[in-house]
């Protein structure tokens, strides 16, 4: 690139103006108690509440002395930072004093599965890989895994996805809202319906060929390869599974949702400006995430809406702020960056309060979809300023009626973030995995439940 | 952390035994029974934790896990618990880091394949060039495949280790993915329509901006040169229209009374074309962008991944005297902002008044369908509003123009209506007074800025644009060698011949004939149960192949030996097939070529001479390029390099895109020049020579290099620069943005050149807090602090030297003699560097210089530290400490021949460890 930053920022400008329109995404209304009826998706029963998940992380945290309360329980004052949730002030828990296994960059791995870091290359499965496990196949989609990135970013310092499947492998996350679309609720008719049997029944028949190739070949290597072979196997048998899913649901219509304009521009696109794309791509992100939810296609979501490079560039056509947020983390105590960082924490907190809102204004059951939803907004990088992984912050949203009591501002000092997953296994109404976050968790936060 | 305890000790407490299996080293002991068993014993066992139960077998159980945690413990200060003596830091320095070295052991024999060179798939690089040489795709292409799969792990610091090379569900899923793409996209493709295009910048008048024919909602056209008494309407506000155009229009008809004349533009029409003056008006200031048919162009011309040809008629004047500019450069830009962004550029060095065609050749790709791509050709020339608003007539137009903004914005905001009435009057009058002033104004609206001499303005000319695209061959190369004799037989012994040609060069190795039949037969089978054609069957056939085990995973080429009953679990000697690809797979990150396939064959490749002379073949051959690319680039960091937080342009204001991507390129043209010209490794640790471009050397501040591309100069004399240390990219890389980090910066040099990792720091070590309030510290001094704490300094007087020594390189690897960053300007009210220390060995120094001098006095241990490092990257292993002997070899070898670079890796390739599986 041999542009000057400036005139690129304004050709950006342009570019992106066709993003400024609101898209409007065509809500379910009036939902059911029962779902199938309008949308025949899931195996959610007449009167069935599903319970769901969500689990979010934001790089780099955010600026706690702003966002913490100074008083605690219910009826706690609310924050500059938390002003954007004030709507949700009974929906939710702010936990403050959270501790973390490992912290600051390139540790949102560990968020999910308790020990998982760059540093000690462990791996273990995540939490809600594991919450996946337990829906099994109800949903069509037993997890959705998502991301501002469609790479796991494993091998590098800076890995990309909350994930790590039953294999202990990590999982690559969707960017793409309209491919999420398609893949959620692209629509059939009988010769796409028919060619994706085809392709299903081909699939099946190369996977026993490869099998086949593996089993001769496993014969004649050594003791270690036959074991590394057996990696292989492996794969084989959870495509085939995967597939045995699929052709459960592929007779079954996906719901009927119509298709929003998404524009022509790339998730890059809409996220390499100041921070306009960027609100706007989150946004559909979320929407499509609570239309997952509302139509019972999936149970469990992981969702990284900003990661250590932060994506909506400080918001700068809003904030001007001279700084990267990186730069403004380590503030040194300097006013001037202090007050910048507060403004676009608070920007940031809006994009998650306009989550909460389409899920409450989803009606499910006696409720929303945000009291059948436990959604936590969370992260590992906590601290006064160079995030590392003490006091850390977590707001849990959603769930009451999944059995969540809410506590207002609860201070959890010292505490391992893990618990908290503990807490929402326990009303996911699942028996606790074993060798649970690494053995990082010592119990659920009783106040919660 | 106690809950950890607790949780994972379960284990230890089923052992009854009173003594531990493998009992600890005699140099611990007395710190465990000083320290730890008071509580930790069979009487007490507090938080159920015995360590006189504790085997210092750390392969066994969990032990390892919970020696960390012992560590962890002493290192974070928790234990012994505060109220107990505490214990000298030395002693307990000795225990943490015993712990921390039979971890990394530990990890290392779970990693090493009990020491042989384990089977494994092949990486995503691997994979990407492998299918790029059977199929002779393009390398654009070959990188797409490498991104469209998934990261791989690493092992000692490179993605060649089996132990990270898994196989899972969303890999076999990606494999099957990828096929289908190089299947669809360069096997299969239909024939491509070539499109054709012919652009003038003399028809795109409208996207100079200066308003010289614009349609109103009507379509009716306002010309700048109307005669006078022409009826025109306006989609905008009467007011502001006919003032910006320097038309006197009567408000009531819309007549146009009077013109004003415009004057001079930035631009003049010339023989056929456009010719630019070097500096527009408004914006993008300075950087004349003219984006054509953007969309159209996008949509309609790229359709398919390909290559594409520009031809282009331009001329240039580069301008004279104060306003001389070093070259006129032409830029051709597409997709901007997006991942499949490409911008090509050339100078312009034919002279205006007898331009000529420039070429460009590039290689586009259309991107997921109905993505924008915007299209643009433009000069960055940094000189801005050569023509000015006349003074006098600005002084006409402003305040009409400043309140109809005003007006509008009113309106939009729903201000009071009083407001808006009293504006609306405000404007009205404004108007007329300018209407009024206008009538004496005689013009231009424009003028030439006085303060630049305009006869010797660079100058840009540009005709006829021609596009065609996409140029390809068809059938392409993979097509012709897939169906080798041609698409006219659909027969099932031309699948068999297909097959039977395809499927060795695919398991790199030769192919039982009951391998290929089992291909064939499932082709045939798959055609008749799903109706495919000839061709589809085919591609079902390559598909399967691509995603076989034979083909994927490296090593399996011993499957050619008649398998013998009991496959030796020892090392043995591998097969020449196996050899071939371990030689192109370490030199060329690719698949063998015909020539080694022929010397396997023959059974020659374990000839050392033919050996040593392949090696240096291939190091020749262009395709090792990959492996500066993928060693040197994981060695060094290179990889990483854009992973780290980027500089903030904000207080680095010179750290640009064109130093960011030069920088990348720094340490990996270094290493192909030591490559290639047989260089001693020495050259890593300090060398008198740079290889760099001219943004580099503007960095380095050494004159007399221009040009973009990169050529080895002379180091300067003051011996800032040579060797990696003080390469601008790794220096950035190794800090955080903002600030330098000498820790990280240390633990690098140590992990990297001397391959002595340093312990990770206990988990709730934090990082350095930074300046606070008005204290001017430099980081030494706060590390310094830090120090303060004994457990913290075991190990950092131990490290920091090698880090604060690098500290006159700031955070974006320029030179400073003063601290910068952190709000410091590192000018003379910043306080002054002290960047000396010891090295382990005790030697000393005051400088970098000296530092690096230092270094090269322990070359040897340098030299045995790249030999592992080269090593663990050739085996796909760590090395562990049952391979000294070869490395000791190797290192003897090496040392015989001056440390040189090629004679490593000759060492390396006849080495046993190379040779035996």
């Amino acid at each position: 690139m041999n542009i000057q930053s400036n005139s690129w920022l304004m050709s950006r400008r342009t570019l992106i103006k066709g993003l400024g329109a609101t898209i409007a995404l065509p809500w379910l209304e009036a939902m059911s108690p029962n779902a199938k009826k309008i949308t025949t998706a899931g195996s959610m029963a007449d009167g069935e509440i599903p319970r769901r998940s969500m689990f979010t992380y934001w790089g780099l945290g955010l600026e706690i002395r702003h966002f913490t309360p100074t008083d605690t329980g219910k009826n706690y004052t609310m924050t500059p930072t938390l002003a954007p949730l004030a709507a949700f002030k009974d929906d939710m828990t702010v936990l403050t004093g959270l501790t973390a296994y490992s912290g600051g960059h390139g540790s949102c791995s560990v968020l999910l599965t308790g020990l998982n870091t760059i540093r000690n290359a462990k791996t273990l499965m995540s939490v809600d890989q594991q919450i996946a496990a337990h829906h099994g196949n109800s949903t069509r989609f037993p997890s959705l895994v998502l991301g501002t990135a469609r790479e796991t970013g494993f091998g590098s310092p800076e890995p990309k996805t909350l994930s790590w499947s039953r294999n202990h492998t990590p999982i690559t996350p969707e960017n793409r809202p309209e491919v999420l679309f398609e893949k959620l609720f692209g629509s059939e008719n009988n010769t796409t319906l028919a060619a994706a049997k085809q392709a299903l029944a081909q699939r099946g028949s190369l996977l026993d060929s490869v099998r086949e190739q593996a089993a001769t070949l496993q014969r004649n290597v050594g003791k270690e390869d036959r074991a590394r072979l057996d990696q292989y196997f492996t794969s084989i048998r959870d495509l085939e599974d995967r597939i045995k899913i699929e052709g459960e649901w592929i007779d079954r219509p996906r719901p009927k949702v119509a298709r929003p304009d998404f524009g022509s521009h790339s998730t890059r696109e809409r996220i390499a400006n100041d921070g306009r794309g960027y609100s706007e791509y989150t946004r559909l992100m979320f929407d499509m995430v609570a239309l997952g939810f509302q139509t019972d296609s999936t149970r469990v979501v992981t969702h990284i809406p900003r990661t250590e490079r932060d994506e909506a560039r400080c918001y700068g056509y809003k904030t001007n702020s001279k700084w990267d947020l990186h730069t403004l983390t380590h503030h040194n105590e300097q006013e001037d960056k202090l007050v910048f960082w507060r403004q676009i924490d608070a920007l940031y907190m809006a994009e998650w309060a306009y989550f909460l809102g389409k899920l409450k204004s989803v009606k499910e059951g006696h409720g929303t979809l945000l009291d059948n939803t436990m959604a936590a907004w969370g992260t590992t990088n906590g601290g006064y300023g160079a995030h590392d992984s003490t006091l850390l912050p977590l707001i849990l949203c959603g769930g009451s009626a999944l059995g969540l009591k809410h506590q207002g501002h609860l201070v959890q000092k010292d505490v391992p973030l893990a618990n908290v997953w503990q807490t929402v296994v326990s009303r996911i109404g699942m028996p606790l995995p074993t060798n649970f976050q690494g053995g990082v968790a010592t119990g659920v936060v009783k106040e919660l439940i | 952390m106690t809950r950890l305890f607790a949780g994972s000790v379960m284990g230890a407490l089923g052992l009854l035994a009173a003594e531990p299996v493998v009992p600890v080293p005699a140099n611990i002991r007395p710190f465990i029974q000083n320290h730890c068993v008071d509580c930790h014993d069979a009487d007490s066992a507090r938080a159920g934790f015995r360590i006189d139960l504790l085997s210092a077998d750390f392969t066994a159980g969990n032990n390892a896990s919970l020696w960390k945690e012992v560590m962890d413990k002493i290192n974070g200060g928790e234990m012994p618990p505060k109220k107990k003596p505490r214990p000298d830091a030395k002693e307990a320095f000795r225990v943490t880091s015993w712990v921390a070295q039979q971890l990394n052991e530990t990890t290392k024999i779970a990693q090493g394949a009990g020491g042989r060179v384990p089977m494994r798939r092949m990486n995503r690089v691997e994979y990407a060039n492998t299918v790029r040489d059977i199929f002779s795709l393009e390398e654009h292409f070959a990188r797409r495949i490498e991104k469209e799969l998934p990261s791989d792990g690493e092992v000692g610091g490179f993605d060649r280790g089996g132990a990270s090379l898994f196989m899972d569900e969303g890999q076999l899923t990606r494999y099957m993915a990828v096929a289908d793409l190089v299947l669809d996209e360069a096997i299969f493709i239909e024939k491509p329509d070539v499109k054709k295009f012919t652009w003038n910048a003399l028809n795109e008048k409208h996207v100079h901006g200066i308003n010289a024919a614009s349609k109103d909602a009507t379509g009716e056209v306002i010309d700048t040169n109307p005669p006078p008494g022409v009826v025109a309407t306006f989609k905008e506000p009467l007011s502001k229209i006919s003032v910006d155009k320097g038309l006197d229009v009567n408000q009531s008809t819309g007549k146009v009374n009077r013109y004003v004349p415009h004057g001079p533009f930035y631009w003049t029409a010339k023989n056929g074309g456009i010719e630019y003056l070097a500096g527009e008006i408004g914006w993008p200031a300075g950087n004349l962008r003219i984006p054509f048919h953007a969309e159209d162009w996008g949509k309609k011309g790229v359709n398919r991944d390909g290559w594409y040809r520009f031809r282009i008629k331009a001329g240039a004047f580069k301008g004279g005297g104060k306003e001389e500019q070093k070259e006129v450069r032409l830029f051709v830009e597409y997709g901007l902002g997006s991942p499949i962004e490409v911008v090509q550029s050339a100078v312009i060095d034919a002279p205006l008044d007898a331009p000529k065609e420039y070429v460009f050749m590039m290689y586009l790709q259309a991107g997921s369908p109905g993505m924008f791509r915007s299209w643009r050709i433009g000069w960055d020339n940094g000189k801005k509003d050569v023509v000015i608003p006349n003074p006098l007539y600005r002084d006409v137009q402003a305040k009409p123009a400043i309140l109809a903004d005003w007006l509008g914005r009113a309106i939009g905001e729903k201000k009071p209506a009083e407001f808006i009435a009293d504006l609306k009057k405000q404007s009205e009058v404004a108007l007329v007074a300018a209407l009024e002033n206008r009538k004496n104004f005689a013009g231009p609206m424009w003028i030439y800025d006085p303060k630049f001499d305009i006869a010797n303005r660079p100058r840009l000319w540009i005709g006829e644009m021609n596009w065609e695209g996409p140029i390809v061959e068809w059938p392409s190369k993979a097509r012709q060698t897939l169906f080798f004799a041609g698409e006219g037989r659909a027969d099932d012994a031309y699948l068999r011949e297909i097959f039977a040609r395809i499927v060795p060069i695919a398991y790199r190795r030769p192919a039982a004939a009951s391998e290929i039949e089992r291909m064939v037969t499932w082709t045939l089978k798959n055609k008749a149960a799903r109706a495919l054609t000839f061709n589809q069957a085919v591609r079902e056939g390559v598909k399967n192949l691509l995603c076989s085990p034979a083909f994927l995973y490296l090593g399996s080429e011993s499957q050619v030996a008649a398998p013998s009953a009991a496959p030796a679990t020892g090392p043995k000697p591998i097969n020449d097939w196996q050899l071939a690809s371990r030689l192109s797979y370490l030199l060329w990150s690719s698949a063998p070529d015909q020539e080694l396939f022929k010397l396997a064959a023959a059974g020659k490749l374990h000839d050392p001479s033919v050996m040593r002379a392949q090696v240096k073949r291939l190091l020749a051959d262009r395709r090792s390029t990959e492996f500066v690319r993928n060693f040197a680039g994981q060695w060094l960091s290179v990889r990483n390099f854009e992973n780290g937080n980027p500089p903030s342009r904000n207080f680095y204001r010179q750290y640009d895109d064109a130093l960011r991507d030069s920088s990348k390129r720094e340490p990996l043209e270094f290493f192909q020049e030591v490559l290639q010209k047989n260089l001693p490794l020495t050259n890593f640790l300090d060398s008198e020579f740079l290889v760099i471009n001219e943004r580099l050397a503007k960095h380095y501040g050494i004159e007399g290099v221009v040009g973009e591309n990169f050529r080895r100069v002379p180091a300067p004399a003051d011996g800032r620069r040579g060797g990696v240390l003080g390469m601008a990219g790794l220096m950035t890389f190794l800090a955080d943005g903002t600030r330098t980090l000498p820790v990280r910066r240390a633990t690098w040099v140590l992990d990297k050149l001397w391959n002595q990792p340093v312990p990770p720091p206990p988990p709730n070590a934090g990082e350095l807090p930074a300046i606070k309030g008005r204290q001017q510290q430099t980081v030494r001094e706060r590390l310094d602090q830090h120090r303060l704490s004994e457990n913290c300094a075991s190990c950092h007087t131990r490290v920091d030297a090698f880090g604060l020594a690098l500290e006159n390189y700031d955070a974006v690897g320029m030179w400073r003699d003063r601290q910068n960053g952190e709000g410091m300007q590192g000018d003379k009210g910043s306080p002054l560097l002290d960047v000396s220390g010891q090295l382990p060995d005790g030697s000393a120094f005051k400088t970098v210089q000296e530092f690096k001098a230092a270094l090269l006095v322990q070359k040897k241990v340098f030299a045995r530290a790249f030999v592992e490092k080269f090593l663990c990257y050739s085996l796909g292993r760590p090395i562990v400490y049952g391979d000294h002997v070869v490395v000791d070899q190797i290192t003897a070898q090496a040392a015989a021949h001056d440390y040189r670079l090629q004679e490593v890796i000759q060492a390396t390739v006849a080495s046993s460890l190379f040779q035996t599986q």
